[in-house]
This record gives C-alpha cells, sequence and structure tokens, in this order.
C-alpha cells in the first residue's frame, strides 16, 4: 500500500539515479576525457541530491567515496587521503572548541554586556545584538553564536509576549539580528566558517596559493564591518515591531536568570584557551596548519576537563564533516580529471557575449551564481562544488584568481532567503515565530545589499593590495 | 465514531479542526489524538540536543510545546474535561516518554474518552500516515493552507496527502464550523451509502441538517438518481434521521461544488480502490476536495478485519 508513496516521496532519488546512468551511457563531450565524464557524472548527481536532499546528506558524502572508487577515478588510498586533510582537521577541531564554548554558560555574560552597553530601547539593542553577534561569529563561528545567542532573544520574545500577546515584528527583528549578525560575519576569518578552510585549502593544493588568518581578515573583514549597520536598520523598517520598550522583559529576565557572581575559573579557562588557539592561529598556522591548531584547543578543553568527550560526540554533528570532507574529494577529483577547466571554459563562453568574461564582470558573475546556488544548498557544499570551477574561470580570463576565491567565499554566506541554507537559519525558524515569508522578505534586502557592499571592496578596496596571483 | 486524530499546525484552519474534534468527542464520546510534528533541524554543525540544552537553560520552551500548551487550554475552554463542584478542572494528567526525548499527555474526557496530545518529530505527512496506521481510528480532521493551482503544485498539501494516503476518513477544514449542515452526494455505490452513513453520523452529532444531494449527469438519468436519493433516506431513516433531497441535472463533480459552497460540509465517498489504481486512475473525491472552497469530509469504505475489500461498480469520473 505505501510502496507507491514512498516511490513518491523518493522522486528525487530515482530522478537523480536515473540522471546518473544516462550520463554513464552518453560520450563524453569534445575536452572532456571518459573519466573526466565520469567524474562529472558524480558531480552533477550530487548537486541533484544536496539541492532536494531525498536522503540524509551524509549518505551522499559516502556514496561520493564509493562512486569514486567504482568509477576508476582513484585507489582506495588515494580516496581516504582525499577526505583526509589540514582542512578537515581544521573544520572538526573548530567545532569541537564550539561545543566547548557552548557548553559554558559564557552566553549569559555576553547577554548582560549587551544590556548593560544598549539599554532597552529596541533599535539600539538589535544593533548591539547584531553587531556583538557578527563580532564573536567572525572568531568562534557562525554556528557556535547562533546556538549561543538565539535562546537569549527568544527567552526576551517569550517575556515581552507576556504583557503583549501580538509580538511577531518585535520576535523577527530580534531573532534576525543573531541569525543574520552571525552569518555575515562567518566569512570574516577562516574560523568563522567551514568553507573558509575549503577555500584555503583549494587555493593550496590547487594553484599553491597560502593565504595566512590575518591576510585573510584584511581581505574580508571590512565586509563584516560594513554590514553591522545594515542589517538592523533593514530588520527595522522590514518588520515594523509592535514594541519598542523592552525595560520589564529585561528586567525580568535578569531576575529569572540570576546573576551567578564574578565570573568562575572554568569561564576563564573557557576564554583563555580559546584566546591561545587564536593566536595559534595567527603566528602558528604557517608552520603547522590551522587544523593542528585547532586539534590543539580541542585536546586542551579536553584535558583541562572543560568539556566531556560524551558531549563532544553528540554536540558535534560528524555527518557534516563527512560532508565537507566529501565535498572537498570530489573538488580535488574535478580538478583532476580536467573537469574543473572545462567547466570554467563553458562557463566562460557563456559569460562572454554577456561582457562578464574577465575583471569585475567575472567576479559580479560568480557573487550572482554563488548567491543562487547557496540559497540553494549548504553553504560549505556549495563553496566545494562550485570554488575548483570559480577559480579556474578566474585564471583562464587573466582575473586574480585570489580575488575570485575570496569573492566565492563571501557571495556562498548571503544564503538569507531560505530557512535551510545556513545553521542559523534553521535553528530560528524551529523557534517557531517565524514564517517562511519572513525570510524571503528581509532576506532578498539584505542580499542586495551585501551584493552592493562586496562589489564596492571588490573595486575599491582590494585594488589598494596591488596585484596579486 | 471510536477514535479522532486531529493533526495540528500553525494554521487558522487547524484551530477550526481542532475545535470540531472536541465538539464531536464531547457529543459522541470518542477518544481524541492530537498530534503536532515538529520539523527536525538537519544538517546543522552543531547537534541539535546542544541547542535544545541552551533553550531550556534560558527557560525556553520548545515552539510545540506551546502550540500543544495552547491546544489543551482551548479543549479545556470547550468543557472536554470534566470539573469538579467549583469549576475547577478536573483532568487527570499522565505522562508518557517516547523516544528522542519527547513526551505526550494522556488526560481522561469528562465522557472517559481518552484524551492525548502528543509531539513527534520529522516531515508532517509520513508522521501523520504513521499515526494514522492505528486501526481504531476512524477519522482524521486536518486543518489545510488553502493553496490551489502553481502554489500547490510547488508546495505540495499535507491535507490532499493525508486524504489520499490515510486508511480512515478524512475531514479536511475550510471555514469549519459545527453548526455548518452537512451535505452528501448519493450515487447509489456502497461507497456512497457508507458515505451517507457517516453523514448522518456526523449530522446527529452535531445536531445539524442533512441535506442528500443526487446528481443525474443528463435529464434520462433523473429517474435513477432519485432512486439513489430514495435508497440514501433509508440508510438515514434506519438511523432515525430526517434529511433534506436535492436533484439535479449536470457534470457531477461541477454541481456538488456549486450545491456545498463555503456553507455545507461535503461529505463523498472514496472509490475503494487500492493505492496502485488511485496512483493512476484519480478518485473524483480526492479531485473535489482539491477544488472545494469549503470543508470536504472523504470516507472510506469501512473493512471489517480479515474481510476481502467489497467489489463496487464501474467509474464514473
Amino acid at each position: 500500500m505505501h510502496f507507491l508513496h514512498r516511490l513518491a516521496a523518493r522522486r528525487w532519488l530515482w530522478f537523480s539515479i536515473l540522471v546518473g546512468v544516462a550520463l554513464l551511457l552518453v560520450p563524453p563531450p569534445p575536452g572532456l576525457t571518459p573519466a573526466g565524464m565520469r567524474a562529472l557524472d558524480i558531480l552533477i548527481v550530487a548537486v541533484i541530491l544536496f539541492i532536494t536532499e531525498p536522503i540524509p546528506l551524509p549518505a551522499v558524502a559516502l556514496l561520493i567515496a564509493v562512486l569514486q572508487a567504482f568509477f576508476a577515478l582513484a585507489s582506495p588510498d588515494e580516496i581516504a587521503r582525499s577526505f583526509m586533510s589540514d582542512s578537515v582537521f581544521f573544520i572538526m577541531g573548530s567545532l569541537m572548541i564550539s561545543v566547548a564554548i557552548v557548553k559554558q554558560r559564557l552566553d549569559r555574560r555576553i547577554a548582560f554586556a549587551i544590556f548593560r552597553l544598549s539599554g532597552p530601547r529596541l533599535g539600539r539593542l538589535a544593533f548591539g545584538i547584531t553587531a556583538v553577534s557578527a563580532l564573536l561569529a567572525s572568531f568562534i563561528g557562525e554556528h557556535t553564536v547562533a546556538a549561543m545567542m538565539l535562546p537569549v532573544v527568544l527567552a526576551i520574545v517569550g517575556l515581552v509576549q507576556r504583557d503583549h500577546p501580538q509580538v511577531r515584528g518585535l520576535a523577527a527583528v530580534l531573532i534576525f539580528s543573531v541569525a543574520y549578525g552571525a552569518q555575515i560575519a562567518g566569512v570574516g576569518t577562516p574560523s568563522g566558517g567551514a568553507r573558509n578552510a575549503i577555500m584555503l585549502d583549494y587555493w593550496r593544493s590547487l594553484f599553491g596559493i597560502h593565504v595566512g588568518y590575518l591576510d585573510w581578515m584584511k581581505y574580508a573583514y571590512p565586509m563584516v564591518l560594513l554590514q553591522i549597520p545594515v542589517v538592523p536598520w533593514l530588520l527595522l523598517h522590514t518588520f515594523r515591531p509592535e514594541v519598542h520598550d523592552l525595560r520589564r522583559a529585561l528586567a525580568r529576565l535578569r531576575g529569572q536568570v540570576r546573576r551567578s557572581g564574578p565570573m568562575s575559573l572554568a569561564e576563564w579557562q573557557t576564554i583563555g584557551i580559546f584566546l591561545l588557539v587564536l593566536l595559534g592561529w595567527i603566528t602558528l598556522s604557517g608552520r603547522y596548519g590551522l587544523g593542528i591548531v585547532a586539534l590543539l584547543g580541542a585536546s586542551l578543553y579536553l584535558v583541562t576537563g572543560l568539556v566531556k568527550w560524551e558531549d563532544l560526540n553528540s554536540g558535534v554533528n560528524w555527518g557534516v564533516i563527512w560532508l565537507y570532507a566529501a565535498a572537498i574529494s570530489l573538488g580535488l577529483r574535478l580538478q583532476q580529471t580536467g573537469v574543473a577547466s572545462w567547466l570554467a571554459q563553458t562557463f566562460l563562453g557563456v559569460l562572454t557575449p554577456l561582457g562578464l568574461a574577465h575583471g569585475v564582470g567575472l567576479l559580479l558573475a560568480i557573487v550572482l551564481l554563488m548567491l543562487i546556488l547557496t540559497n540553494m544548498m549548504s553553504t560549505g557544499a556549495a563553496v566545494a562544488v562550485l570554488g575548483p570551477i570559480t577559480l579556474h574561470m578566474a585564471k583562464l580570463a587573466g582575473t586574480s584568481i585570489l580575488d575570485a576565491g575570496f569573492v566565492t567565499a563571501i557571495a556562498s554566506g548571503f544564503g538569507y532567503l531560505v530557512i535551510a541554507s545556513t545553521p542559523a537559519g534553521m535553528i530560528a525558524y524551529s523557534s517557531g515565530l517565524l514564517r517562511p515569508s519572513d525570510y524571503l522578505r528581509a532576506g532578498a534586502r539584505l542580499a542586495l545589499a551585501s551584493v552592493i557592499i562586496l562589489m564596492a571592496l571588490v573595486t575599491l578596496y582590494w585594488p589598494l593590495f596591488g596585484p596579486t596571483h | 465514531m471510536r477514535k479522532l486524530l486531529i493533526p495540528i499546525s500553525y494554521l487558522p484552519s487547524c484551530q477550526q479542526a481542532l475545535e470540531f474534534g472536541a465538539r464531536l468527542s464531547i457529543s459522541s464520546g470518542a477518544s481524541l489524538t492530537v498530534l503536532h510534528v515538529a520539523p527536525v533541524v538537519k544538517n546543522a554543525p552543531l547537534g541539535h540536543k546542544l541547542s535544545g540544552e541552551k533553550l531550556a537553560e534560558w527557560g525556553v520552551e520548545p515552539a510545540y510545546f506551546q502550540l500543544l500548551r495552547q491546544a489543551e487550554a482551548k479543549l479545556n475552554a470547550l468543557g472536554l474535561f470534566p470539573h469538579d463542584t467549583q469549576g475547577r478542572p478536573r483532568a487527570k494528567h499522565a505522562l508518557k516518554v517516547l523516544h528522542k526525548g519527547l513526551y505526550e499527555v494522556h488526560l481522561i474526557g469528562s465522557q472517559g474518552q481518552a484524551v492525548r496530545l502528543r509531539v513527534s518529530e520529522g516531515r508532517p505527512v509520513p508522521e501523520i500516515l504513521r499515526e494514522a496506521d492505528d486501526p481504531t481510528y476512524d477519522l482524521i480532521i486536518t486543518g489545510t493552507r488553502g493553496h490551489r493551482g502553481l502554489r500547490r503544485f510547488l508546495l505540495g498539501s499535507v491535507a490532499q496527502e493525508v486524504a489520499y494516503g490515510a486508511p480512515c476518513s478524512v475531514l479536511v477544514a475550510k471555514g469549519l464550523r459545527t453548526d455548518q449542515p452537512v451535505l452528501v452526494g448519493a450515487t447509489g455505490r456502497l461507497t456512497s451509502l457508507e458515505a451517507v452513513r457517516q453523514a448522518g453520523e456526523l449530522a446527529a452529532a452535531l445536531g445539524t441538517r442533512i441535506t442528500v444531494l443526487a446528481i443525474a449527469p443528463s435529464a434520462e438519468e433523473r429517474k435513477e438518481a432519485e432512486d439513489h436519493a430514495e435508497t440514501a433516506l433509508g440508510v438515514l431513516a434506519e438511523m432515525g434521521l430526517g434529511a433534506d433531497v436535492a436533484i439535479r441535472e449536470g457534470e457531477p463533480a461541477e454541481v456538488m461544488l456549486q450545491e456545498a459552497g463555503q456553507e455545507h460540509i461535503l461529505v463523498l465517498g472514496r472509490l475503494e480502490r487500492s493505492r496502485v489504481k488511485r496512483y493512476f486512475l484519480g478518485d473524483i473525491s480526492l479531485r473535489t476536495l482539491e477544488r472545494s472552497s469549503g470543508s470536504v469530509l472523504i470516507t472510506t469504505y469501512p473493512r471489517p478485519l480479515g474481510e476481502e475489500p467489497t467489489p463496487v461498480g464501474p467509474i464514473l469520473t
């Protein structure tokens, strides 16, 4: 009885299998080897599965490994090696550090610090929340800040609701202040998000370009700073909050969550270890790699007993790490088999008549491509899949590979429109206070603003660093 | 009616469904399950247990918790639970822990019926159908977003898919009220007689009027339509119910929709087809549901355990 229902529910899985088999039977187009055709086949099937998600994404990751072996693209050892790299260590280590930080009750300190600085008026509070979320997220990762700060604003909304039952506008402003605040900052430093580590990996392994922690910040951090004031301004104008004075709610919150005295030793240790890791990333990553430093931090948290392994085990979604590992492995295979440059050439062929095939025009085209893709699938997967292609496009067009990489990584964070495109978006939606259309209303405006700011940086700011790779 | 299932979400029509179900349960003593399917946060780098812990630290309840509490308050306000002499609710609570850290609340209604409020996590349609697999359910009352055309095609409709896949009758609420008259189509088939019987049961429980509508596709078939109406009246008379009769000519689905409007609860029998046949051949009742602007009850032919499905006549669609 349920067979057809299942069949219909899995229609995208069947579709992807059909496409996969069909592409195996088609002769490769000119310029592509048979091995390249098989790698392209894996890429297309993986993208369909990433977007439509008929099976759990970690399962797609496992299949990427299996298919590489079955299609004779590499030996099992080579496949295993391509799954694991310093970038994957970095993603793993950063997530473990995230769990250790979230486990502490630092969110309480941060929240009360924001309240003290910004006062009870909604406009200033939204700005304060956005700014603090963004500054923190740029170093400790957007998912960490979303997990820490969303409960704070949800608690505020809940307390305001006691006096004013209808506060959808207020809820949207506060929730998006955290979600978008964290999201705009994920690109600020390499440790802000996994996609940055993937881009660093591609620069190094595909083109031999080494970019340090501070070099990254020099290019990308102004993006964070310029977007901070835009977010609260747009939110206040989009959602028209019903309540502006939050004095009573904040007073209640203080009463409810009692002050736990001065900072505890554990809290100082947590901050201390993170600062040590940050220092390591800035000074030692050229020698030891970002990943090893992150693993050092994670082991310090375990050694000092600030976090238990059981917490790390349940707090980190290891499936996401598999996903990134698989995407990086696939990206390397696309490069090896010549698919990346073939696809880059094809795309450039399309862009040439539009006058977007080199320089700023090409970068704008990449931004728009990423904007579409990142709203359809996971941010990290979008960078992992498109990274090798956009970098090759830049190389073929004689445009800076560094600029193209930054533009790819930064624009991948513009997934404001769809709930599922970012972790912060999903956690915010699970609060039940937002509708999908809220994401479209606020997200479309913010996406436009972000594209403009990014293109301003590309044309006015990055040229100051002189000609690069 | 023995047991009702009311899947709820944040839609206004779900509140209509809840209120309707509560009144039905009060008047018929049917057991009631209120189910909310909460979405799961997938593919976040940090496990969702961790963010759950943080929310608990700040005293923020999961959104579904509030929804179910409002539902319980609503059921109480409608008088589903017994009150003591001072007018305080005397509902008995029992918590049952489910897997994944969820739990459900059990209460006892004023007529001794079981009332359950439960949450499950996942995608709505499979979860609702899994719950409905319990053979003691005989009616699902569900709200709907009411999208049509392209939006329905793109977004799908939970109500539609539940009506399509459920093993029991399904009432889809669009402006549903308990004082609405019931309109039932009589086609002379066994499924139609079952629809008439369930329509009668519904009208009796609600205390509202019932109209039997027989449609003749052409003037020559008018006599046949009158016979079908007569048979339907007979079924209702056996239940001790009187009914109005309307005989119309025209294309059955069109006439039915027109006559029902938004005023009536339209009752239609679903053909007893296997899912395979339904998938390929479709079903007039499900297609009518898609186009209706008012509430529609799609009834199934109850299949007693161990018996083969009753063969039905030719398909008219």
